[in-house]
């Protein structure tokens, strides 16, 4: 399974994640990106979603564990 | 290479500029298609890098150019991206179908214009030093200015001129802002959330000059005076202009590529030109929204991201079936003293509601209202609360082409 990872401290909680790719992020109660499954684990079937929310993330704060 | 019959060669893409708009059309490109030939040009040597941490992190310094870089080479070359940095283009030939550079012609079978604004600089010819903010090269410069405390006159308080206000403050020079309209990003948000700003710079020790045309700007490097229409003199060590940009296409008049009256490139709901198999994308574009029922011109990141994909994906369709109309709500942001502002939507409306001007200036929340109903939202230090409103927008769901 692919994984995802955040960096949160370059996070600015612009949220466009959390609108690409519902299933995969939330934001945190400071605003901040969180993960909804900690381990980062992503399902096949969000895989697409997550590519766009790294796409359109301004911050760059997201992106596949190498 | 699979799919490609002996004797046909790839179909080549060519793209200029490598900002937001343009790389994120490269990179589309090359995650649909592993064929597809993909040449990026773009003026700027120090191209690909993330342009709007320049008035934030890289001018403060917290940021390096190098991390401000958004592909390193070696990435660029994974991708089979041949990127030509330093490259201005001279003309678009769309009947020969070749792009002219000042190195080598580029021959395209599609070719995607993505080549953003450049700053509006109404004093250059008095005061060719008056410095700018919009590339890596500005905000080195400009940094090279700062080493000492310094008084700076910044002419313009839109978004730009208030970031750099904030960041300046915070390396402890004294700063000027000068600005035409009644209050600091009047023009786009209105007089409350303006006057907010302006009260959340000042307590920062922000002076302001409102409402004051510039008339002149004169003095040299460093001892600028910039005159006001009432005729009194603002002295500053640096003077940085920050009035706005308009679209960088100039190279473009006579190619077939229909311009608007301010140059920017007219293009159709899917963001073609009026040339054949030429695209456009980002800040130099116009298209007609749907959803704003006019012709749209938007200057923000995500927009630019945005459309450099969706005409990625369109110029690979490869029938009707899979063509759409482009539209977004624009969404921009900002951070300034660490507080993140945020807008979505239009800030047109015929009401404003305003939460918390009287009694923080650590958040603010307004509601942008036409008819009654929701059509833009604009908050500092609020970004739950942004979410959830945004999200009540007429189609307040980014447009991020799943497919």
């Amino acid at each position: 399974m692919k994984k995802i990872d955040v960096n949160s401290p370059v996070c600015i909680g612009a949220g466009m994640c959390t609108a690409a790719a519902p299933a995969v992020f939330d934001l945190g109660a400071d605003g901040l990106v969180v993960l909804n499954d900690p381990s980062g684990d992503v399902p096949d079937d969000a895989v697409e979603s997550v590519d766009s929310a790294i796409a359109v993330c301004p911050a760059q704060a997201i992106g596949w564990r190498e | 290479m699979a799919g490609v019959s002996p004797g046909a060669r790839a179909r080549r893409v060519c793209v200029i500029g490598a900002g937001a708009a343009g790389l994120a059309c490269a990179e589309r490109l090359r995650a649909l298609s592993a064929d597809v030939s993909i040449t990026v040009v773009d003026a700027d040597a120090d191209q690909p890098y993330n342009r709007p941490p320049l008035s934030k992190d890289v001018l403060s310094g917290r940021v390096g150019a190098t991390e401000a870089r958004l592909r390193s080479d070696e990435q660029l070359a994974e991708l089979r991206i041949d990127l030509r940095a330093g490259t201005p283009v001279e003309q678009v030939d769309t009947t020969t179908r070749t792009v002219v550079t000042k190195d080598e012609p580029v021959p395209y079978d599609d070719l995607v214009l993505a080549p953003g604004c450049t700053p509006v600089t109404p004093w250059h010819e008095s005061a060719p030093w008056i410095r700018t903010l919009h590339s890596l090269a500005d905000v080195r410069v400009l940094r090279d200015d700062l080493v000492l405390p310094s008084r700076v006159v910044i002419v313009g308080g839109g978004l730009i001129g208030l970031e750099a206000a904030a960041v300046l403050r915070g390396l402890g020079h004294g700063v000027v802002v000068v600005e035409a309209g009644e209050g600091p990003l009047q023009r786009i948000v209105g007089p409350q959330v303006a006057a907010w700003m302006e009260g959340r710079h000042r307590k920062e020790g922000v002076e302001f000059e409102l409402g004051r045309r510039v008339v002149a700007v004169s003095g040299s490097a460093h001892a600028g005076v910039v005159t006001l229409d009432d005729g009194r003199r603002v002295d500053g060590d640096v003077v940085v202009c920050a009035v706005g940009v308009r679209p960088a296409t100039q190279w473009l008049v006579g190619s077939g590529v229909e311009l608007g009256s301010r140059g920017e490139i007219l293009a159709d709901e899917r963001l073609r030109t009026t040339a054949p198999d030429v695209w456009a994308a980002g800040d130099a574009v116009s298209w007609p929204s749907a959803s704003a029922e006019r012709r749209l011109r938007v200057e923000h990141w995500t927009c630019a991201r945005e459309q450099g994909r969706h005409v990625a994906e369109q110029l690979l369709a490869a029938d009707a079936a899979q063509t759409a109309a482009f539209d977004t709500v624009p969404y921009f942001w900002s951070s300034q003293y660490g507080a993140l502002l945020q807008g979505a939507g239009s800030f047109h409306g015929d009401e404003v509601i305003v939460d918390g001007p009287s009694t923080s200036l650590d958040s603010l929340v307004a509601r942008y209202l036409t008819g009654g109903r929701l059509t833009g939202v604009l908050t500092v230090g609020s970004p739950r609360t942004f979410q959830e409103l945004r999200s009540r927008l007429p189609g307040g769901r980014p447009t991020t082409a799943a497919t």
